[in-house]
């Protein structure tokens, strides 16, 4: 009878399976190539089957949504028009003064940095373990999701992409065990490494000296020093400072700014900035391919900007200090000086 | 036989599925490891079709599936289908509750044993060192036996 027939498993072949899991354990955490290409391939599986146990969810929501009153809509388009419009001004300033900054900086050091392409993507699926905190987005491989990659959402920095297939990707949140990046903090120029701890909306950054005046409510910025961030994004707010006498240094706690628990839709940037700028660099033709496509429009008066240039062979022989102060009067804000400073590597 | 293997695959489709639901709140502390499970009843019930093998890969699927560290949820998979096949007979004799009790008490082996693995173990050199006590035990063996083999015979 085969229900009672004797199945014994072959030891041989327990052994080998078992010595290939240690084996793919060990490669894994080394960060092996090997073990990152059988994760990429599998995950297209699994990245579709989580994109498919995903859809209902969508349809259900685009169901609700078909069924709201006619004023409801409306209400909602006009609010949204009107938000549209309200960013659509300031994006107009920022283009402006970003052409105005990268001149600077092309005065100061020949480099300026470019605005990063951004990506939407909705949050399909969460994993949690110990050790790390993660979820799948809908775009992979195939919209130029890659490992490493920045995701932000509307308020600051979310994570970043660990791994893209075909199907998907997953992103690594900030506050995972495993996650650190460097930040400034406010306004003293010092960089510190602010570090995730496994815990629920915790980071911590220690060993500052404690000549830094670092205020609780602080909100620290990405430095752009890890080369995986680009500067200037917020990523969280101090919610402690412990001052420990003995050893002159502070121990900070923070608190991401993005708002890891509501997350729905969320944004990579798929042409980090700090990428190095093509040979030719000129300011205003590196405004000008802002890659955005929803944001190109407000990017049209960069070209315009492009007459100050003849500028660059008289402050190339004085001192650097004088060029932003000469070339720009009107903007006090203009001439990124610490920030620029920081950059500078 | 074909209708054997297509109850395997559904339902083993079925138990990723139920494992990659995005599901938070309360439901994610005391969901059961559905694929373990559909796993380990195939293991029992058909033996010839589902094997160490089978157990081994729906392991490291669910590895990438919920992007752990490679080859955990595989080494415990295998080791739990390799005691199904080894204890099968009494197994099958039991009934279902005993049964129940069985793979719950697996199960809380398995569950410490991911959590050692996932959080305990946080570097390569670290795993190496450890295990390197099991290769001496490896070394060891064969000399005890052989040492206690010669002990019995001259105590006889």
């Amino acid at each position: 009878m085969a229900l009672f027939e004797n199945h014994r498993p072959g030891v041989t072949k327990l052994l080998i399976l078992v010595l290939l899991s240690v084996l793919l354990m060990a490669l894994d955490r080394a960060g092996s190539s090997v073990a990152q290409r059988i994760n990429t391939q599998l995950s297209t599986v699994t990245d579709g089957l989580a994109r498919l146990i995903a859809a209902p969810i969508a349809w259900s929501e685009q169901f609700t949504a078909h069924w709201q009153t006619r004023s409801a809509q409306t209400a909602k388009i006009t609010e949204l028009e009107q938000e549209n419009l309200l960013l659509k001004g300031q994006m107009q300033q920022f283009f402006y003064l970003q052409t105005e900054v990268n001149q600077l900086k092309t005065l100061l050091h020949g480099q300026n940095t470019p605005v990063p392409n951004v990506l939407l993507a909705t949050r399909i699926a969460q994993h949690d373990n110990p050790e790390q905190r993660s979820f799948n987005i809908n775009r992979g491989t195939n919209d130029g999701v890659q490992p490493g990659q920045p995701v932000i959402d509307g308020h600051g920095i979310v994570g970043q992409i660990i791994r893209s297939s075909l199907t998907g990707a997953v992103v690594l949140e900030l506050d995972s065990r495993r996650q650190a990046l460097s930040v400034k903090l406010g306004d003293s120029a010092f960089i510190g490494v602010l570090n995730g701890t496994g815990t629920r909306n915790l980071l911590t950054l220690d060993r500052i000296p404690d000549r830094y005046p670092v205020k609780v409510g602080e909100v620290l910025y990405t430095s752009g020093l890890d080369g995986v961030f680009p500067p200037g994004y917020p990523v969280a707010r101090v919610t402690q400072v412990q001052n420990e006498r003995s050893q002159a240094f502070l121990n900070i706690t923070a608190t991401p700014v993005a708002q890891l628990d509501h997350l729905q839709q969320v944004l990579v940037l798929t042409n980090p900035p700090d990428a190095p700028p093509p040979p030719t660099a000129n300011a205003p033709q590196i405004t000008t391919q802002t890659p955005a496509p929803a944001l190109i429009d407000a990017g049209q008066p960069a070209p315009a900007a492009a007459t100050p240039l003849p500028t660059p062979p008289a402050p190339a022989s004085t001192p650097t200090n004088s060029a932003p102060a000469s070339s720009a009067p009107k903007h006090p804000s203009a001439p990124a000086a610490p920030s620029g400073g920081a950059h500078a590597r | 036989m074909r209708g054997d293997w297509l109850a395997i695959g559904l339902s083993v489709l079925l138990g990723l599925v139920l494992s990659l639901l995005p599901i938070t709140g309360w439901y994610s502390h005391i969901a059961p490891q559905w694929l373990w499970l559909i796993v380990l009843y195939w293991v029992l019930k058909s033996p010839q079709q589902v094997g160490l093998v089978v157990a081994w890969s729906m392991g490291l699927l669910l590895d990438v599936g919920t992007v752990g560290l490679l080859g955990a949820h595989a080494l415990l998979f295998t080791l739990s289908a390799a005691l199904v096949l080894g204890i099968r007979p009494w197994l099958n004799n039991t009934g279902p509750l005993q049964q129940a009790l069985f793979f719950a008490g697996l199960s809380v082996v398995y569950l410490l044993m991911l959590l050692w693995i996932q959080g305990g173990l946080s570097n390569g050199l670290a795993i190496a060192g450890y295990l390197g006590r099991s290769l001496s035990n490896l070394v060891v063996w064969p000399i005890l036996l052989f040492a206690l083999y010669q002990l019995r015979q001259r105590l006889h």
